[in-house]
């Protein structure tokens, strides 16, 4: 594929570092506004656990805001809100995230405590027994309490093979029951060292005085061994497959319908974005309009790219209007994907998928939080964190020949695996492989 | 790794982009301002007599289905072909009623601005209001009405609301799907020529382009017809809301967790205590260092999380405070939570928490600031609300003026529990008998129909 040009507006220059320890370093200016992103990308989430072992990695991240040897309990988030900033933290199958957006002058504060806690975190058993509640409610509140929450845990599981993805990142209340002071621990020894991850600075920063603020509070952190990486490989999809759960909190059937797709960056990866936009993009996305707005056949339909590292998936889920069947609703999808795995996108689609896509990246880059997760995502993936630009030339530059040809090697009915969700009571209708 | 905590050095100047604009005549009042990293142009559309606020009595739903409307069929062009205009242009639209307004929001590239707005104009101003068009939106929403009353996060929030402006439209945060059913086209067409107006509508834009040339662009495409006079009756001022407390259960069978949501009248946003309030909320529940997190979460072990805020309309204003926690500890985190209150209200922030919320309020400031979207709807609101052309300039100012002694006296005039409902979904066998300890409880089915008390 050959690349185009980049839209105008889009540039990201910035410099970057590996300090001694290893630690992998982005600044990025972005001048405009007083504030500055400090965001700490580890390469660790679920995929790296095991059975038995799950939820481990997002357990984690709530262990790492309990304090560190210079940080009290308590005192990050104080301190943070206290210079005017916001915080959180992420976890996702590929890897756990800790951001803080600041007021510029409050760069070095960010960048201590951050480096404190890789350093020297306080792992007790108090503050395990208490994150493991914490995590437990944010289960029941985010999943087990919500309408077709679990299924798409069991959607997971059914289109992956490899337990690094079949597993939920949030854990299994019995694993978290079961994690012990001694498993965080070596967790922390293991996945928290500075080789094993990537600190990213945004905003209002002179790119030379951040470089050495960061020195300064990372430079002295002891270098530690990387754990060996992680790959999720998986054989080619043989064959469909479904199951049917019931949901009690569920009120309409819905329907998952995921496709085993390539891992991101993938050349096929990039044009399902494409597939994406057509048939659930912005107004005009040709099978939400149907099924939403025209037929009524479905109360919602989103379609997503879940792009991972190892195999990715392209979701459709899909709630049904009352009284219509989910054979239904999932043969209207089938359809559609099976034309645009036959005669591909049309050239007024292509253009229009193509301009949507550009806008999309703008639309991305406007804060130094987004701008940080870019580049992070890429500086720790690939080792290059420019090459985002690399990819949204390649994106942009995709033929309808070179689209409608991945369509034909994706959608598949081998590729699919499809959940069929029911009101009822907990537990599982039936499964065939 | 040297040396101790890095202190934070004295802030960096910065102020918010200033939105200017000619003086309101008739038409829209429209304003601009300069700022945005990226080539992206943001618009907020508010159109005050459009929200659900002015829906007619017994015609509960108006306003959300001519929202819904928005796009779906014009006098020149089908639903799907404005639609696919719109995506040929990579412009993002969306409108949606509130309660004291209809929004309508656009981003657009630049050098696709004035095609983006006028297709804007186009939806906003010439709806042709098919027939089939409505008759699907009306399905769509009666439907979607149920599957939200299977949310336990709606269910909390339409209860609370509710008890705490019965009989005022700030009480109903959706319709009924029965008064939905009844909405004819007749209806549609008369509540957007009422309300879809571009005379007291208020358009604000941003992107990196000249103020004056964002609003010549706005100009040329939003130009007013003229409107019949609106003959609605401005809205009434809200009910007192309850003089005690009241317990209100919502039963959600099959439940592992209960959504509690307490609540109480406030402020309106143009009450001068609201910056007070916002400043002593911040201690008490802003965030996650604030004392309900603290206490509820990290001590207690009772939630994930524990948080308040203000809700504050244009005739008025409620506090809230909100935990979820497995259904047995129900009765304790009910209790943990009003205990909190009370006590906060009676004796108001420590000085560091008086301390910490100011210098997070004034620190957020430039973050609250970065994008076009967030500058366009902060303006928007401004108007609506009738704030002065300095509140966003003065904020900061303000925020630092407040005493701890004024949180204080705030905090026992506006968040106190002595009055107000707390509300509670979950499975109501097992948590009515606990929640019973704080006073009277009647217990409503999802649908809201009481069955008991």
């Amino acid at each position: 594929m050959a690349s185009a040009p980049i839209p105008a507006g889009l540039e990201v220059p910035f410099v970057t570092e590996r300090l001694r320890n290893g630690l992998a370093v982005v600044v990025a200016p972005l001048p405009g506004v007083p504030v500055v992103t400090v965001d700490v990308t580890y390469d660790v989430g679920s995929r790296v656990e095991e059975p038995g072992r799950t939820g481990l990695a997002h357990l984690f991240e709530h262990l790492m805001f309990e304090g560190s040897e210079r940080v009290p309990k308590g005192e990050h988030a104080r301190l943070v809100t206290s210079a005017g900033g916001v915080f959180n933290g992420t976890t996702t199958e590929e890897r756990t995230n800790y951001f803080a957006t600041l007021p510029a002058e409050a760069l070095e504060l960010g960048l201590f405590l951050e480096a404190d806690r890789m350093r020297a975190l306080d792992l007790t058993q108090e503050n395990l027994d208490r994150q493991r509640e914490a995590v437990k409610e944010e289960k029941r509140l985010r999943i087990d309490n919500q309408p077709y929450g679990l299924s798409f845990q069991e959607a997971d599981s059914l289109a992956y093979e490899s337990f690094a993805y079949r597993h939920p990142v949030i854990g299994s209340m019995e694993d978290l029951d079961a994690a012990s002071l001694a498993d965080a621990r070596d967790f922390h020894r293991r996945h928290y060292s500075p080789a094993n991850a990537l600190l990213c600075v945004t905003g209002d920063v002179e790119p030379a005085a951040a470089l050495q603020a960061v020195r300064e509070q990372f430079g002295e952190l002891p270098a530690r061994e990387r754990p060996a990486p992680v790959e999720v490989v998986e054989p080619p999809p043989a064959g469909e497959r479904r199951l049917s759960v019931t949901d009690p909190h569920a009120l309409f059937p819905a329907l998952h319908l995921d496709v085993k797709a390539p891992p991101r960056r993938h050349g096929d990866l990039l044009a399902l974005a494409y597939v994406e936009k057509v048939l659930g993009g912005g107004e005009s996305g040709r099978l939400w309009r149907r099924l939403v707005k025209d037929e009524e056949r479905a109360l919602s339909l989103s379609i997503s790219v879940d792009e991972r590292r190892g195999p990715s998936l392209l979701r459709v889920f899909a709630i049904a209007r009352d009284g219509v069947g989910l054979d239904l609703l999932e043969r209207e999808i089938r359809e559609d994907l099976a034309r645009v795995a036959g005669d591909g996108l049309s050239p007024r689609e292509m253009e229009r998928a193509r301009r949507m896509l550009e806008a999309d990246a703008v639309r991305a880059l406007q804060t130094s939080q987004s701008v940080a997760f870019v580049l992070s995502e890429y500086g720790l993936y690939d080792g290059e964190p420019g090459l985002f630009r690399d990819d949204l030339g390649r994106l942009l530059s995709l033929t309808a020949a070179e689209v409608r040809d991945a369509a034909a090697r994706l959608l598949r009915p081998e590729a699919y695996s499809v959940v069929e969700v029911r009101p009822g009571a907990e537990g599982t209708a039936g499964a065939e492989a | 790794m040297t040396g101790g905590l890095p202190a934070v050095g004295p802030p960096r100047r910065f102020d918010a982009p200033r939105f200017e604009g000619p003086p309101g005549t008739a038409g829209p009042l429209l304003r601009a301002a300069r700022w945005g990293r990226r080539p992206v142009v943001s618009v907020t559309i508010l159109l005050p007599g459009a929200g659900s606020a002015s829906d007619p009595e017994g015609r509960e739903g108006l306003a959300d289905l001519v929202a819904d409307l928005f796009g779906s069929g014009t006098r020149r062009r089908s639903a799907t072909a404005w639609a696919e205009a719109i995506d040929d242009r990579a412009a993002s639209v969306d409108a949606s009623a509130g309660f004291d307004a209809a929004v309508a929001r656009l981003s657009a590239l630049p050098d696709e601005l004035d095609e983006a707005l006028a297709l804007l104009a186009e939806a906003l101003l010439e709806p042709s209001f098919p027939p089939e068009e409505i008759e699907r939106s009306r399905g769509r929403i009666v439907e979607s009405l149920a599957e939200q009353r299977s949310e336990p996060d709606f269910l909390a929030r339409e209860r609370l609301l509710s008890e705490l402006y019965p009989g005022h439209p700030y009480g109903r945060l959706a319709p009924h799907e029965e008064s939905v059913e009844a909405l004819t086209r007749e209806d549609v067409v008369s509540f957007h020529r009422l309300g879809w107006r571009l005379d007291g509508a208020i358009v604000t834009l941003c992107g990196p382009r000249d103020p004056s040339e964002l609003v010549e662009a706005a100009g040329r495409a939003l130009r007013a017809a003229p409107s019949p006079a609106d003959p609605r009756a401005v809205l009434a001022p809200a009910p007192p809301g309850p003089a005690a407390l009241e317990v209100h259960v919502v039963d959600r069978p099959g439940s592992v967790q209960t959504s509690l949501l307490f609540g109480r009248p406030a402020v309106r946003r143009s009450d001068p205590r609201f910056v007070a309030a916002t400043v002593a909320n911040q201690s008490l529940g802003g965030d996650a260092a604030s004392r309900l997190f603290t206490v509820l979460r990290e001590e207690r072990r009772l939630t994930y999380g524990a948080f308040s805020g203000l809700v504050a309309r244009l005739v008025a204003g409620h506090f809230v405070a909100s935990v979820d926690c497995r259904t047995e500890v129900t009765g304790e985190a009910a209790r943990a939570l009003l205990d909190e209150l009370s006590r906060f209200a009676a004796e108001g922030p420590t000085d560091d928490e008086q301390a910490r919320a100011k210098s997070y309020l004034r620190g957020t400031f430039a973050l609250a600031h970065e994008t076009p979207g967030a500058l366009v709807a902060e303006e928007a609101t401004r108007v609506l609300f009738g704030l002065g052309e300095d509140d966003t300039a003065t904020w900061r100012e303000r925020v630092e003026s407040v005493t701890r002694e004024e949180a204080r006296e705030t905090a026992a005039a506006l968040f106190a529990p002595d009055r107000g409902v707390l509300s509670a979904v979950g499975e109501a066998a097992a948590i009515v008998p606990a929640l019973e300890a704080l006073g009277p409880v009647t217990v409503w089915t999802a649908a809201g129909e009481r069955v008991r008390g």
